[in-house]
């Protein structure tokens, strides 16, 4: 309650009180997008935190140690998730539904089991970045920047061939539609946006090590982009803000977080698998294989 | 137009297409019937590259194609509809027109993205086109509803405007009237008529005799994988060999 009464009544205060909670809102925002990249093609990967990850281990050890200044730091750390998506992608998008999911679950455990097997990536003490800022400036602007290219694209010749190829993939192939390259474009510029994330919260977080990149963290940000509906960019937005939130609304949420996600994540694809927002696509349709 | 020369394709011990030859001409109008199960569909799998053959060659256009992804033959003018209708569900009935100029249309989406006003422009004009090949096949005002949402006789007309939004130089049908009335069958059949008399080459898979028989200049017929007959309508349904295919020896016997 204490949560809403400043917000309206102190704003100031609680933007200084809550601003790392307001960043991270920007940054899980920009993270469930690039979940939503890849659900819209039709593919249930689950390799973000992964790509997330390597962002951020890639920008921070440019940054600190290779001197790197930080805005091309980071956006080399996007790049660096989107160019390793590129050899992973060729094997693992063959698979479809769950198998991709299982697939890329497996990526983000190598990810993590090679980190910790690194020296030049701390092992299992992890990274310090001391010029951190908890600006909130480049989060919010790259949200506003993706969001309005993805809300763009969906009514372009891309979009559009991604909407096909989730919805039937062999018809689409019938209307000319490379499904394989579409896949792949989908994979690698879902790498990208959550490398990007990653980077940016590497650096807003002064300290990064492998505790934030876990299944877990993937499955929450499956049910951000399942509750609010993948039909609408905003979809993806509306749920990760509600679901990074909550904890700080109701207390007792936290302890409880996992199994929440779960009991939600299990209602929404039974009740309204189209999530908050609605819209025409549903999420049941991206668990499934192809048929024939 | 197409050529297939001794194209095989087996599964384990199935020969599902067995040795074919075929040749259709440019602007001609083929039908291809045969009992269930005897390679009609696996045919136009292969030809749309949906499969690819074990031996023989397949040319279309000139080209040899096979091994090719269907995606190619597409963009190289071959267009088909599928024994299942297959559509973008969740889509609008537009989109799903739209979708189907993919592979003729190229770029415009930075433009799109920049919101210039030229890609708008041809937004607009392929918007249009849509339309006019929905009106083509019939379905009007329900442009803007799901596709999943239209009956199952709209759902195959649908399919073939989308088809059709490829501009193809060919157009493989597969079963498209299973399951119609007598009424929308003769639409289609007028329709079918007509796009073959604009220069569309056209094959016609059907189990409808008489629609193959009305629209078709040329039919062939397979049976267990091969070709048992090849030439007009009429000479074709003759045949003893035919009958027999579809009703077997005793049954062709009591018939005649």
């Amino acid at each position: 309650m204490q949560f809403f009464t400043q917000l309206l009544g102190d704003p100031l205060g609680f933007y200084r009180a809550h601003q790392l909670l307001l960043a991270q809102l920007g940054i899980n925002a920009l993270l469930t997008l690039s979940m939503y990249i890849t659900l819209r093609a039709g593919m249930l990967t689950l390799a973000n935190v992964g790509f997330m990850a390597v962002g951020a281990y890639a920008s921070v050890l440019l940054h600190v140690n290779g001197h790197v200044p930080l805005p091309l730091a980071v956006l080399a750390g996007a790049l660096a998730a989107g160019v390793l998506a590129i050899p992973i992608g060729i094997p693992v998008l063959r698979l479809q539904g769950i198998f991709l999911a299982i697939a890329t679950i497996g990526f983000g455990q190598v990810v993590v089991g090679a980190i910790l097997n690194t020296p030049v990536t701390g092992e299992g003490r992890g990274l310090t970045v001391p010029d951190a800022s908890s600006s909130l400036l480049p989060a919010y602007l790259s949200l506003v920047v993706v969001a309005y290219v993805l809300w763009r694209l969906a009514g372009t010749r891309l979009g559009k061939a991604w909407d096909a190829v989730r919805e039937d993939a062999l018809a689409a192939e019938a209307q000319g539609i490379d499904v394989a390259r579409y896949r792949m474009l989908a994979f690698v510029l879902g790498a990208v946006l959550a490398g990007y994330a990653g980077a940016l919260e590497a650096h807003i977080n002064f300290f990064i090590d492998t505790s934030l990149y876990t299944f877990q963290r993937v499955v929450g940000v499956l049910v951000f982009a399942t509750l609010g509906g993948i039909g609408r960019v905003a979809g993806p937005v509306v749920g990760s803000t509600i679901l990074t939130a909550l904890p700080e609304v109701i207390r007792f949420a936290q302890s409880y977080r996992d199994a929440l996600y779960g009991v939600i994540l299990i209602a929404l694809v039974i009740f309204r698998p189209q999530g908050l927002l609605g819209g025409r696509v549903g999420i049941r349709r991206v668990g499934r294989r192809a048929k024939l | 137009m197409l050529e297939l020369a001794g194209v095989t394709r087996h599964f384990g011990g199935v020969k599902a297409v067995d040795g074919i030859d075929l040749a259709v001409r440019e602007g001609e109008l083929v039908g291809l019937i045969g009992p269930n199960g005897s390679g009609k569909t696996t045919l136009i799998d292969l030809v749309s590259g949906f499969q690819h053959p074990d031996r023989g060659t397949i040319a279309f256009a000139g080209s040899p194609v096979a091994g090719w992804r269907p995606h190619r033959l597409a963009e190289a003018g071959l267009a088909r509809t599928f024994q299942r209708v297959r559509l973008f569900a969740a889509l609008s009935v537009l989109d799903n027109v739209l979708v189907g100029m993919h592979g003729r249309t190229r770029g415009g989406d930075l433009g799109r993205l920049l919101g210039l006003r030229a890609a708008r422009a041809s937004a607009r004009e392929r918007a249009g086109q849509a339309r006019e090949l929905l009106e083509r096949v019939g379905l009007t005002g329900v442009e803007d509803r799901a596709a999943s949402a239209l009956a199952y006789g709209q759902q195959r007309r649908l399919e073939i405007a989308r088809a059709l939004a490829l501009r193809p130089r060919m157009l493989l049908l597969d079963e498209p009237v299973a399951g119609m009335n007598p009424a929308e069958v003769a639409k289609l059949s007028a329709l079918f008529r007509e796009l073959n008399a604009e220069g569309l080459t056209m094959v016609l898979v059907e189990h409808h005799l008489r629609l193959v028989v009305e629209v078709c200049a040329r039919v062939a017929v397979l049976n267990y994988g091969r070709k048992i007959a090849d030439g007009p309508p009429a000479a074709v349904l003759e045949d003893p060999v035919v009958a027999e295919a579809y009703l077997g020896k005793s049954g062709a016997s009591e018939v005649r």
